[in-house]
């Protein structure tokens, strides 16, 4: 029976465990492991938490109202509550510098999935071109981690960019506005088409039906928080079902340091520090899969080559998707009224064609419904009573349009190690400045701008953004998948070359980075590498 | 009495906002935050535009006015939007700020076309009170720093 030791129980981390316990293996689990709180009053929406709970502020705001989005020169439309403080929380072993780049990492159970929202695209042949696995190697785990999470979705227009081959639970109901703008653009879709734009439902990993101990979508507005009954799928969910089986052992508030090699260079295990007692532990496997996030995945294996041979090389390719946020007004909804207690997220998505993989488009709408209303409000270009009374009106007619363009691997993007003078291993990442995919941004911005204007609904020029370099939480390829054979790269099944038994299951493994949503991706590929494991 | 002061413009806050009530919570979680911020001797001109704010509700919407061009992330606008967030937060109050305004759509752009005009009209006269403090104040920080 083979012994697995995986670092991290992130999206990937949590699928490839669960499939070689599945089939009787055993499996070690090394985490940091903040752990999610206990959702309060888990039947309540959003607006009876603020009436019956004894201290809202506290929950909602922080003990010291440290979680108040102030106004600034990049403005945020929301941000998170203290009960996804644990996502972001990192343990002092950890060191990240950055520049050009400005990265979220997590430490939590689950990953930085237990603040995602849900978006779950399959991938198609163009997505995959640069990838050494064709579509119909993937296909089989799309369906796998479908059955095991649950999404809802309906067959539509995108499927020309992302096929339905998994069978997908019901959509959820459409909120009104959602509602119009997808019936404006069943109207006019030849318009809109024309532009290259496409538009339909979103998919997502929410329950309509209820499944195990997860309840199905009850429309609570409690989204963003962390869905108190679990109908968002989150991984930290698989976490708990991999405790079922009796050859799991799970071993949370440890510091992956490196990766054990023998004098062949085949890995043996890992070695970590115990966060509360800082002393070392070793764990030994018989295969090795780092799991850890595509950032904390390249230190660690950084770390090991320094450990090793006294210098760890640059890692170069380090990607991530442009990132645009968009916000758009519907006029004909101003004077609506507004389902505060309801599915927070998007409800439609959309997709554009580049002329070739890596200009591709993929993007989100959301349209506002329960949210917090002092970052939006604040950002108004009036004074706060005005503000608050122009929100007031047009409340029901706001939304925002997030897109996301796709990235290739490119040498000036280099992930590297600095050791400290207290000899702690600081992970650097230098992005380049590397601008030429700004020209397709901008001809996406128009094409979704006039698009939208087609089915009715506003963009003020001045509110779309570029985000910086970082903010798609998208991150991977340091270490990919390729047929060449090449130092720091891995095979189609996902080892190292030159490290034997040594495996990378999540996004630093990625060839390329598609536009869409990679989550679901990084658990098929998960699952995928699992069953080439046997 | 800074204690006094606080609790007085902290009220003034919640009233300008719209506020049906005021908890004592809200009062002493505004206190704690801002006593969270302070690192170092305030603006001269952002102390005084919070002073003059703090008179009345009606006195807030004019520096508010001011402020939104002048001071965007300047201490009264933070001050603002930290009273916001209470006030949308707490049990008492939070009905008032969770809900859309729904009525014909005639009636919408009419209200919005009036809060357009009040804004504007506003904002000419908090320019005029304003200005002349932001000149003289700022010059004198300016020489202090100097």
């Amino acid at each position: 029976m083979a012994r697995h030791l995986v670092i991290g129980s992130g999206a990937s981390g949590v699928h490839y465990a669960l499939t070689v316990l599945e089939r009787g293996e055993e499996v070690t689990l090394l985490d940091v492991g903040y752990e999610r709180p206990t959702a309060s009053l888990p039947d309540a929406t959003y607006a009876q938490l603020k009436e019956q709970l004894e201290d809202p502020l506290t929950a909602i705001l922080g003990e010291r109202s440290e979680y108040v989005v102030y106004p600034g020169p990049v403005s945020k439309p929301y941000g998170f509550p203290p009960s996804k403080g644990y996502v972001f929380r990192q343990p002092t072993a950890w060191s990240l510098t950055s520049r050009g780049f400005d990265p979220l990492v997590s430490f939590a159970q689950g990953g930085l999935a237990e603040a995602w929202t849900g978006g779950s695209y399959e991938l198609d042949e163009r997505d995959l071109a640069a990838f050494p696995f064709s579509l119909g190697d993937l296909q089989p785990h799309y369906a796998t981690v479908t059955r095991r999470i649950g999404i809802a979705a309906e067959r539509d227009d995108l499927e020309r960019f992302s096929p339905m081959t998994a069978e997908y639970d019901t959509p959820l109901p459409l909120d009104a506005h959602s509602g119009q703008l997808l019936t404006a653009y069943a109207r006019k879709r030849q318009r809109v088409n024309a532009l290259g734009v496409y538009l339909g439902r979103s998919r997502v990993a929410v329950l309509t039906h209820a499944k195990g101990e997860r309840g199905a979508c009850t429309q609570l507005g409690r989204c963003l928080m962390g869905c108190p009954r679990e109908s968002l799928y989150a991984p930290s969910y698989t976490l708990r079902e991999l405790h079922l089986f009796p050859t799991f052992t799970y071993v949370p508030g440890v510091f992956v340091e490196r990766i054990l090699l023998d004098d062949n260079g085949s890995a043996t295990g890992a070695l970590a520090r115990e966060l509360a007692a800082g002393v070392e532990r070793k764990f030994v496997a018989d295969r090795v899969v780092l799991a850890a996030g595509a950032l904390a995945t390249s230190r660690i294996y950084l770390s090991t080559l320094q450990h090793e041979t006294g210098a760890a090389p640059e890692l170069p390719g380090l990607m991530d998707n442009r990132h645009v946020m968009m916000p758009f007004v519907t006029p004909s909804r101003v004077g609506g009224d507004v389902e505060i207690a309801s599915y927070q997220f998007h409800h439609l998505a959309l997709g554009m064609r580049g002329a070739s993989p890596g200009d591709d488009v993929h993007g989100q709408i959301t349209a506002l419904k329960g949210a917090q209303v002092h970052p939006i409000v604040s950002t108004l270009p009036f004074d706060f009573r005005t503000s608050l009374a122009v929100f007031g009106r047009v409340r029901a007619a706001l939304g925002i349009a997030n897109f996301w363009l796709a990235d290739t691997r490119r040498a000036a993007n280099i992930a590297h190690l600095h050791v400290t003078n207290d000899g702690r291993h600081q992970l650097i990442l230098s992005y380049g400045d590397d601008a030429s995919d700004l020209g397709r941004t901008h001809e996406a911005i128009t094409a979704i701008r006039k698009s939208l204007r087609i089915i009715g609904a506003v963009v003020p020029k001045s509110q779309t953004s570029v985000l910086p370099r970082g903010s798609s939480v998208h991150y991977a390829g340091t270490l990919p998948m390729t047929n060449e054979d090449r130092p720091h790269t891995c095979r189609t099944d996902a080892s190292v070359r030159g490290f034997e038994r040594l495996f990378i299951a999540d996004g630093a493994a990625f060839s390329s980075l598609p536009a869409k949503n990679i989550t679901f991706t990084l658990m098929a590929n998960a699952v995928r590498i699992a069953h080439a494991s046997k | 009495m800074p204690n006094e002061r606080e609790v007085r413009e902290a009220r003034t806050f919640a009233s300008y906002l719209g506020s049906p009530s005021f908890p004592s919570e809200i009062s002493d979680r505004y206190r704690q935050a801002i006593a969270d911020w302070r690192s170092g001797p305030p603006d001269r001109f952002d102390a005084w535009l919070v002073r003059f704010a703090a008179t009345s509700p009606a006195f807030t919407a004019l520096a508010d006015s001011y402020a939104r061009v002048a001071r965007p992330y300047g201490d009264l606008r933070r001050r603002l939007t930290l009273m916001l967030a209470l006030l949308e937060t707490h049990g008492a109050t939070h009905g008032v700020y969770d809900r859309a305004r729904p009525s014909s759509a005639a009636a919408a752009w009419l209200a919005l076309a009036g809060a357009g005009t009040m804004w504007a009209l506003r904002s000419v006269l908090a320019a005029l009170i304003c200005a002349p403090a932001h000149l003289l104040l700022g010059a004198k920080s300016s020489r202090q720093s100097a």
